[in-house]
């Protein structure tokens, strides 16, 4: 089989979803608003070219001056004058109308130079201007045709052409009536900048790939100072196959809770590979069952993960200690990360894209996400999104095999009438332990019940917790000395209404029964 | 107000417009010096299409649209390029059927040392009329005859 003759545009994220890059000399359109790019794009592509590819190129400005160019691309880290010393590339300031000639001539000095200096890529920024579609300024000719001409010009020197085009000026968002342009350009890469709430946030779309596939919708991208665009593929966008054959956890290894009394009741551990759910209202002790996750991985030398978006590193690490676990010298042995990204105004893409380079790289054995219901909150569990996004998820930790724990506060305060809330997944998670309170008396005591074990004997009794001063939670026995009084003596325990259970008295009949 | 302040304020007074005067003299010798360095400038226009050239280091255009962008005659222009082309500045490489010439900076051409400066003195509204009053002073005394130079003195 042929193998493709594709460029890389070098972009952090962008050669992935243009399935490894645009195939050579290929013209391609970069259409989008003011301010959502472009210039930093295009300038890019010629930048990695000529410093990673070995492909000088030519970057033609009409109305930027090249030392504001130079004096911006210094902030991603791009030395520019350098690659122009070397003769990798040239900064051709211009006007419109010489640009037009000169690709129309035999003997064009543009053409000539990117000739000499055996330039393969080239980047016109401002090309909204070189063909006036309005009616009758096509030089004679129709717009259609005259960038037709254009484009020819750029072929006989076997360029990669990217020009940037201010797509708005002309057409509007959400119309973008065809263009002239995008009909004879290979490949067309629009960009946007949505509002979502109060802030924006930028998306690449490839609309038009003519001879290569490429990774449809709108992908996020940020520009990052000190090193430039980086892509992050649409979160609900297909991953390699082997994350889809993954699907399966081992049934064999079985990883430890780390909370003592909990083992027991779920056949010695979680599966790796297996999706927990642990559920209950806020303070019932869910981060303190995380903390008893982290500190058995330790325990037992397996890299283990938290992932918060709830409570910042300090604040995790304080309290882990004030349960006597000091997680710390395990964070500098580089057996425990524990990372906080913050829930507001979360960009999915970026931060899932974040997710699967910290597990490519520490591959931990053991992951908690505290928390699923913030997640709901930041994303919305209406929509698609969260669900797509929960997917990706499991499936990524599937992939890695590691036993992933997802915290997930439940608001009701006494019994539960749905294990998952409003998030309707449970039928991609494996195993589902609610927590919840349970008042007998004048006391709130703390029920944990194993309401799903999949592929497991699962007893779904519920079982009495404590928490121990200093020493963070056990669940307890299911007969206990009394007092107090055990839980098993109770029924309805989820209800809101628990109610002792009759027992045979010696001297005939039933105890009453107590409410 | 005491004695002490009625001193300094007159101290003041008397000695801040000679300040003023012999740093507005010292940034003009800087000018000059800097003017005599670059060697070649010798109007208004020469620097402008200089300065024009370093933030334009590579320009495929027409002397008509540097013109335009400079606000100079053509003509004037014109005889600027020759100027900075001659002193090796610049090249320009031209085509028989194109108006546009390619004008290209000599980044490592034989200006060590003064651009750096021409850069920073240029980069203000006030440096870069100082440095056009400098070159139309140096002008006009050049023009000037050596009588009409004694009486001026």
């Amino acid at each position: 089989m042929q193998t493709r003759d594709v460029v890389k545009t070098g972009i952090a994220g962008l050669d992935a979803i243009l399935s490894d890059g645009i195939p050579r000399g290929n013209v391609i359109l970069l259409e989008g608003a003011v301010g959502t790019g472009k210039t930093t794009l295009g300038v890019e592509f010629v930048y990695r070219g000529a410093s990673q590819f070995d492909e000088p190129g030519i970057i033609v400005l009409f109305e930027v001056s090249p030392d504001k160019l130079v004096r911006d691309a210094a902030n991603f880290g791009w030395d520019l004058p350098d690659l122009e010393r070397q003769g990798r590339l040239r900064i051709i300031f211009t006007t419109r109308q010489v640009f037009r000639q000169e690709l129309q001539q035999a003997d064009s000095l543009l053409l000539e130079e990117a000739a000499k200096m055996g330039a393969r890529r080239i980047f016109v920024d401002g090309a909204a201007g070189l063909v006036d579609v309005s009616p009758g300024n096509g030089h004679g000719r129709e717009p259609r045709e005259a960038f037709h001409v254009l484009v020819e010009g750029l072929q006989r020197e076997h360029l990669t052409a990217m020009l940037a085009l201010e797509a708005s000026v002309l057409f509007p968002e959400p119309s973008f009536t065809s263009l002239p342009e995008e009909s004879i350009a290979d490949t067309v890469i629009r960009l946007r900048k949505e509002e979502v709430q109060r802030a924006s946030t930028r998306s690449i779309e490839i609309v038009k790939s003519r001879g290569h596939d490429s990774q449809m919708g709108r992908h996020s991208f940020r520009i990052v100072d000190g090193h430039g665009l980086e892509v992050y593929r649409r979160v609900q966008a297909p991953r390699r196959e082997s994350r889809d054959r993954a699907a399966a956890f081992d049934p064999t290894t079985r990883v430890t809770t780390g909370v003592p009394g909990l083992d027991p009741i779920v056949n010695g551990g979680y599966f790796l590979g297996s999706t927990t759910v642990v559920a209950g209202i806020s303070g019932v002790g869910k981060s303190v069952m995380a903390c008893h996750f982290l500190a058995e991985g330790v325990r037992l030398g397996e890299r283990s993960l938290m992932l918060s978006l709830d409570e910042q590193v300090p604040q995790i690490l304080r309290n882990a200690a004030s349960i006597g676990i000091e997680l710390q010298p395990a964070i500098d042995g580089g057996v425990v990360q524990v990372v906080y990204d913050p829930p507001q105004e979360i960009e999915v893409d970026h931060h899932f894209h974040k997710i699967e380079q910290i597990m490519e790289a520490f591959k931990p054995k053991r992951v908690v996400l505290d928390s699923l219901s913030t997640y709901g909150s930041s994303l919305g569990t209406d929509g698609r999104l969260f669900r797509d996004f929960f997917h990706a998820l499991v499936a990524l930790m599937k992939e890695h095999q590691v036993a992933a724990v997802y915290n997930n506060e439940n608001p009701e305060l006494l019994g539960m009438s749905s294990m998952m809330g409003d998030m309707r997944m449970s039928s991609l998670v494996d195993n589902i332990i609610l927590m919840n309170w349970v008042e007998l008396g004048d006391t709130f005591r703390l029920g944990l019940t194993v309401a799903k074990m999949r592929a497991n004997p699962c007893v779904r009794t519920t079982r009495e917790c404590e928490m121990i001063n200093g020493q963070g939670m056990r669940v307890l026995d299911r007969e206990l000395k009394l007092p107090p009084i055990p839980f098993s003596r109770y029924s309805s325990l989820l209800s809101r209404a628990p109610d002792r259970r009759e027992r045979a008295n010696p001297s005939g009949g039933n105890e009453e029964i107590r409410r | 107000m005491t004695v002490r302040d009625r001193r300094a304020r007159s101290v003041e007074q008397h000695l801040l417009p000679t300040v003023s005067c012999v740093v507005k003299s010292m940034k003009d010798d800087h000018i000059r010096r800097l003017l005599d360095r670059i060697g070649v400038l010798r109007r208004p226009c020469d620097l402008d299409l200089l300065l024009f050239f370093i933030r334009h280091p590579r320009a495929l255009l027409s002397s008509d649209q540097i013109a335009a962008f400079l606000g100079y005659e053509v003509k004037r222009l014109g005889e600027s390029l020759d100027v900075l082309v001659t002193a090796e500045l610049l090249t320009r490489t031209q085509t028989a059927t194109s108006a546009a010439r390619m004008y290209v900076f000599a980044v490592g051409g034989p200006h060590g040392g003064w651009l750096p400066s021409l850069v920073e003195l240029a980069s203000t509204r006030e440096g870069r009329l100082a440095m056009r009053a400098a070159l139309i002073d140096q002008r006009n005394e050049q023009t000037l005859g050596p009588v009409a130079r004694r009486e001026r003195d």
